[in-house]
């Protein structure tokens, strides 16, 4: 019996469907809210949070610096003020003291030291440059410490020709007056606020009054480079000023101080708006991520769960799709073969008038005076075809009513294997004939039955002679009963022939009524529909396996009890309450008809 | 024995039936009379002897089975064949129980009613010759009783 798949699969998606909506509505809902409110929560918090960031790094960056030259000045003084003159001017002795003060800083930034007198010539040096013939009387610096008596530089090439600033420190007065100097590397200095570059395009630099670079920087280049004006702003004010900017359609944000410890530099700190922000995309990606991870996740385990329920179902569908199977096939032969006995009665009556006619003229050509009736002879041959048709058809109509006849059910104790003996004795003699040969494989102890075995000789009978009709040129019929080890309250009887087989297309329809393959006249279609109607009734089960060329097989499974519902049983199979309700033929052939359409 | 053929008693309700097969017994020589329902076949039995009814079992009005009791309970000693489709063979054998000769499935061969006929008449003459001996030694009985008295 073939299972109906596609009503499952139609049933299979929309259930899949429906558990993964269920799954996914309320997950997916919650997720895209957590999303949503967290794109909120930071679009709003987290250009507030850039520029939070932006001031802290400024004043952060603006104590390390301020610290850091606070300190250049402090060690300058404090030497200046505890060394005499004489002492420093001693080369041997201020390379001591530069040494310690080497070792002092750890990021080396001193580059040298020198002791200038009132007229701008070296009287001690100690560094990497020839510089001791130099003459500073009309260097900028040296007129600002001779003037101020304590000068820092802004970044400048020099004679040296690398960038550089100065912090020196006046002693003395009038000619006696002295000047110590040292010097920073701009590269050591600028390589402090390297260190404190942040994301991508977060750095910060330091410009002077005009806008000259006084550290390398990323976005506007190296030393004594103007920055940029379009992108600075560089005016007076207390404490941390942030503003945004823009340059080639960067948006910036900035945050900028002036420093204390030389007040005419400015500390900037600049990052790209985008890059400020990234750590949120970054959040916000990984937040993506997450969910579609949960989502696979939870789709994942939604699949296997469907996979699961479906498999079950589809078990539960297939089992489904049997019983309703067999009891569609039940029904239908039920309702056939009330309409069919519904058509043999009525069809009765003109078929018995049919035969009386035909008789009664082949009475007539029997009286003395049709003698002389030339044509008697083809008269009598027609009217004679007419009355073994007319019989033809009744044997057809008392077939269909006996099909649905209601049995008389005695039920008595039937030995299986005897009663099979019995049938097939019937037919062994005829078949032997043919050279068919019967091969019986008889359970030893079969339980004995409790069933009809008037119904059952019929149905052995039936199988018995389709299995000989489909046996050409000679053969076996291998008749087979067992105890069934699974279900002890039902045996099994299989007769099975080496015969034509039954065509794939032809198995599910062999139980139908009228279906036959035999020749018009050689068979009704009938027999292994009232095998079916009997085995039904009984309360067994029959089916049928077949290979064109190899055989066929048919298999009954007979209970050892009778069904109880008995009446109920033979009622559906539409017999004789077309007496007991009272109706006639034609009105129930009316109802079938009617409920046809 | 009496060997003139049994009068006979057709009733179906299909006219046309009943007058052919009225028509072919009538050739074999059978007195043969019909009646299209059981209603109509009673009064035709009250009216004049018959031999054998051949009755069918699925008539409207009056049933098969309703005529045969009606016609039993008249008492006047005729058989009953029943003529009957396949599912009725509960009814026809129901029948016989209540009286009924033997039942034939409809539609019939003539040879076989005919047989049928024959064996139902002669069950009924037996019957009518068990009646007669059974009277005659009555009478004769009351005779011998009066005589000696």
């Amino acid at each position: 019996m073939n299972t109906r798949i596609p009503p499952v699969r139609l049933r299979r998606k929309k259930l899949a469907q429906t558990i993964l909506l269920a799954a996914f509505l309320p997950a997916v809902s919650v997720l895209v809210a957590v999303y949503l409110l967290f794109l909120a929560q930071t679009q709003s918090g987290a250009a507030g949070n850039a520029e939070i960031g932006i001031a802290s790094k400024v004043e952060n960056s603006k104590v390390t610096i301020d610290h850091q030259i606070s300190e250049v000045v402090r060690v300058v003084k404090f030497i200046s003020d505890i060394y005499p003159m004489v002492q420093l001017a001693d080369p041997k002795y201020l390379q001591t003291i530069f040494e310690s003060l080497d070792q002092e800083f750890i990021n080396h930034i001193f580059e040298d030291l020198g002791v200038i007198n009132a007229r701008g010539f070296h009287m001690a040096y100690v560094g990497p440059y020839e510089l001791l013939d130099k003459n500073y009387s009309r260097e900028p610096w040296f007129v600002e410490v001779m003037e101020k008596g304590f000068y820092i530089s802004d970044i400048f090439l020099g004679f040296r020709r690398v960038p550089h600033f100065i912090v020196a420190v006046k002693r003395g007065s009038g000619d006696s007056a002295w000047v110590l100097r040292a010097t920073v590397n701009g590269f050591l200095f600028s390589s402090i606020l390297d260190n404190i570059r942040f994301g991508n395009t977060g750095e910060v630099f330091i410009v002077n009054t005009k806008g000259l670079l006084q550290t390398r920087s990323l976005a506007n280049g190296t030393f004594m480079q103007p920055v940029n004006d379009e992108l600075l702003r560089i005016r007076h004010h207390p404490g941390v000023e942030l503003y945004r900017s823009s340059l080639r359609d960067a948006p910036f944000i900035i945050g900028q101080a002036w420093l204390i410890s030389k007040p005419d530099w400015l500390l900037v700190v600049q990052q790209d708006e985008r890059d400020a922000l990234a750590p949120v995309g970054a959040t916000r990606n990984r937040l993506l991520l997450l969910l579609v991870g949960g989502l696979a996740l939870l789709s994942l385990s939604a699949m296997a769960t469907i996979r699961l329920v479906l498999q079950h179902f589809l078990q539960v569908n297939i089992e489904n799709n049997l019983m309703d199977e067999q009891m569609i096939q039940s029904q239908k032969l039920a309702a056939i073969g009330q309409l069919s006995a519904g058509i043999a009665h009525e069809i009765n009556n003109p078929l018995a008038i049919i035969g009386e006619e035909a008789g009664w003229l082949q009475d007539i050509l029997k009286r003395e005076s049709m003698k002389e009736f030339k044509e008697a002879e083809e008269f009598k041959d027609s009217l004679r075809e007419i009355v073994s048709q007319a019989g033809r058809c009744r044997e057809i109509t008392h077939k269909l009513l006996s099909f649905a006849r209601k049995m008389d059910s005695a039920i008595r104790d039937v030995e299986l294997n005897v009663l099979l003996d019995e049938v097939a004795s019937m037919r062994e003699k005829d078949a032997s004939l043919q050279n068919i040969k019967f091969v019986r494989e008889f359970e030893k102890d079969l339980p004995i039955l409790h069933s009809e075995p008037s119904l059952l000789r019929q149905v052995f009978l039936n199988l018995i002679n389709n299995a000989i009709d489909a046996i050409r040129g000679g053969g076996e019929i291998r008749l087979v009963t067992r105890k069934n080890p699974d279900r002890p309250d039902k045996v099994s009887v299989s007769i099975g022939d080496s015969g034509i087989g039954i065509p794939k297309e032809n198995l599910d329809k062999i139980f139908d009524p009228f279906f036959t393959t035999k020749p018009p006249g050689k068979g009704t279609g009938l027999g292994l529909s009232i095998c079916h109607g009997i085995v039904q009734k009984i309360g067994g089960e029959i089916a049928v396996t077949s290979v064109p060329g190899e055989g066929t097989t048919f298999t009954i499974i007979l209970p050892l009890e009778p069904p109880k519902d008995n009446g109920a049983r033979s009622k559906e199979m539409g017999d004789a309450d077309l007496i007991t309700t009272g109706q006639t033929p034609r009105s129930l052939l009316q109802q079938h008809i009617g409920s046809a359409d | 024995m009496d060997e003139r053929l049994p009068r006979l008693l057709l009733v179906d309700d299909e006219e046309r039936f009943r007058q052919t097969l009225c028509k072919r017994l009538a050739e074999m020589g059978f007195p043969v009379a019909t009646a299209g329902s059981g209603q109509e076949a009673l009064a035709r039995i009250r009216e004049e002897p018959f031999d054998v009814v051949v009755l069918d079992v699925m008539m409207p009005g009056l049933s098969g089975m309703e005529t045969l009791h009606e016609i039993q309970k008249l008492g006047c000693g005729v058989e009953v064949l029943m003529l009957t489709g396949h599912s009725t063979i509960e009814s026809a054998i129901e029948g016989m129980r209540l009286g009924a000769h033997y039942y034939l499935l409809k539609p019939c061969d003539i040879n076989e009613l005919v047989e049928k006929i024959h064996s139902a008449y002669a069950v009924k003459q037996s019957r009518d010759q068990r009646l007669r001996q059974a009277e005659e030694r009555a009478l004769l009985d009351q005779m011998e009783k009066k005589i000696r008295f």
